[in-house]
């Protein structure tokens, strides 16, 4: 058994030829497929990553109440609050999540705690989503995004995050897919429609059939039958990608890595109600069409806005994704220190039975 | 191309005098400063003309000259600087192409094309200045920096090493990924706003 000690809290790929010490398929080392860390007693990781994030049995076995997306938005919001952080720092892109946070915070905090808000941007933010910044994020203080990495914050401050979204509603491999095949790939049989889309995403034919080999035991532990390719890409995101994105703010050399998940650092989407959301709402998270895709978070941003032009907000790249000349650490330990070199990484390494 | 100048940058040894290599740009800027390497920047209309492997020197009073073969020990210093100059000049082409994407994203059209109300346009507008002076000045800090780590490497196993873990570690995109064309921002319209006021 590999010391405990051992646990990574992150790992952000390298190039195949670095990481050959690996004994899963080749084709998995392609974007991030050998970076999963799953949730499922069906274990799919390649290295030994420290428990960051719920089990899927353990969202089930709380039973929680089935709330509303609103009400998650609503109940988060308020949860944040009771933080009574000094200073919060909103990250805003421009795309569905990010709004979506705001609003719920404009929403529900009163006035006075709004003042303790500063919005984290770059100019791709306003270009996504002219509208509500013109209306609504303009009244807060405004920090580009990329200063973080040399201007520290005040104490007692939280930063705010929108990732997770995507993994409570489906996959943007999706609509890679649909772009090629059409909406009706989304309804095809997962068996034959996934390799497809993989191929297709990665662009190296013969691929999708391995990588779906090596997951397809995960719909096993599915409580429903997974049927088409949006149910398999949603478990398959929700349920092995969930840790990494959680995690994935700390691959950034220029990340301080005193600053901790839930101390420095939230995401709104990351708590067991919106999962509960997710497991209990499959049939509300697209309608027949991809651009229907994620309609709920659409519609809760239009009933606020009252502006068509949110309806049509489209899965984009998360904020920290476009750094420019940004480099990537090899990973990060649980105890928040870097991994310096593949040599080191190698203690990391999970031997699949 | 007639009627186009070109610009010949040209990678001298400071030691033995010979051309390392020459390299032409249409747009971009070449320059180096590494310590063992003078570069003069030839302005023309039409390219220099190629090469053989060090057997030319250059001199900005003499020009370009034929001369021998360099002696076998100082073949492999000459190797090694070449593959220097190569190396930076890969890295910088791609930052130049970072940064007419930065320059196309924070065009006077550009901005005026994105539909910010006038009385937010000015706060709109600072931010942006901001941006633009943060990733400009991120630009400058990481060449100088990776020409200190070129300059002191000290063969081509090493050059190569440190552009290699720059490509396939670092971030090298573009600058903006916003689906410009699909927006419709930056699109001329004819229809901007007056753009006297260029505070870049």
């Amino acid at each position: 058994m590999k010391d405990s000690q051992y646990q990574l809290l992150n790992y952000t790929k390298k190039l195949s030829d670095d990481v050959k010490f690996l004994t899963c398929p080749r084709e998995l080392l392609l974007f991030f497929f050998h970076r999963t860390v799953s949730r499922l007693e069906f274990k799919t990781e390649q290295f030994n990553f420290h428990k960051g994030a719920e089990s899927i049995e353990e969202i089930r076995s709380l039973q929680l109440k089935s709330l509303s997306w609103e009400e998650c938005c609503y109940k988060r919001a308020r949860e944040l609050l009771e933080l009574k952080k000094d200073h919060y720092y909103i990250a805003f892109s421009g795309g569905i999540d990010s709004t979506t946070m705001i609003v719920a915070l404009l929403q529900t905090w009163p006035k006075d705690d709004l003042k303790r808000v500063t919005v984290l941007l770059s100019h791709h933010s306003v270009e996504e989503n002219p509208s509500f910044f013109d209306k609504y994020v303009v009244q807060f203080p405004l920090r580009n995004f990329a200063t973080l990495e040399y201007e520290a914050l005040p104490k007692n401050s939280l930063i705010l995050m929108g990732e997770l979204g995507d993994q409570l509603y489906g996959s943007d491999m999706l609509g890679f897919g649909c772009r090629i095949w059409g909406d009706e790939i989304l309804w095809r049989d997962y068996r034959e429609a996934t390799p497809l889309i993989l191929d297709a995403f990665t662009k190296r034919e013969g691929v999708g059939k391995i990588v779906f080999e090596y997951f397809h035991p995960i719909v096993e532990e599915c409580p429903f039958p997974i049927r088409s390719a949006f149910d398999f890409f949603w478990w398959f995101n929700f349920t092995q990608k969930w840790q990494h994105v959680k995690y994935r703010f700390v691959a950034h050399r220029d990340w301080d890595l005193s600053w901790r998940y839930g101390t420095h650092l939230q995401h709104f989407y990351d708590t067991p109600e919106f999962q509960t959301w997710s497991l209990n709402n499959h049939d509300l998270k697209i309608g027949r069409s991809w651009k229907t895709y994620k309609d709920p978070a659409k519609q809760f941003i239009f009933k606020f806005t009252r502006d068509p032009a949110q309806l049509e907000l489209m899965k984009i790249q998360s904020l920290e994704k476009t750094f420019v000349l940004a480099e990537d650490r090899i990973a990060v330990t649980k105890d928040y220190h870097p991994v310096e070199s593949l040599e080191d990484l190698k203690n990391y390494v999970r031997f699949n039975n | 191309m007639s009627g186009s100048t070109i610009k010949n940058f040209i990678y001298v040894d400071k030691i033995s005098g010979r051309v390392l290599l020459i390299k032409k740009s249409l747009d971009a800027d070449f320059s180096l400063t590494l310590n063992q390497i003078s570069v003069f920047q030839v302005v023309t209309s039409m390219a220099f003309p190629m090469i053989d492997e060090f057997n030319s020197t250059y001199d900005p009073l003499k020009g370009l000259q034929q001369i021998g073969h360099p002696q076998i020990d100082e073949i492999d210093r000459l190797h090694i600087l070449r593959r220097k100059v190569q190396v930076l000049n890969l890295i910088q082409t791609t930052l130049h192409l970072i940064q007419k994407d930065i320059n196309l994203t924070f065009r006077p059209q550009a901005i005026n094309a994105t539909p910010i109300s006038p009385q937010n346009f000015r706060l709109y507008w600072n931010f942006l200045r901001e941006e633009k002076r943060i990733v400009e000045k991120k630009i400058r800090t990481f060449f100088a920096g990776f020409e200190r780590s070129i300059e002191a490497a000290n063969d081509i196993p090493a050059v190569d090493e440190a552009y290699n873990h720059l490509i396939y570690n670092m971030y090298l995109g573009v600058y903006s990924p916003t689906n410009r064309e699909r927006k419709g921002i930056g699109i001329e319209t004819g229809k901007c706003a007056t753009d006297s006021e260029i505070y870049w």
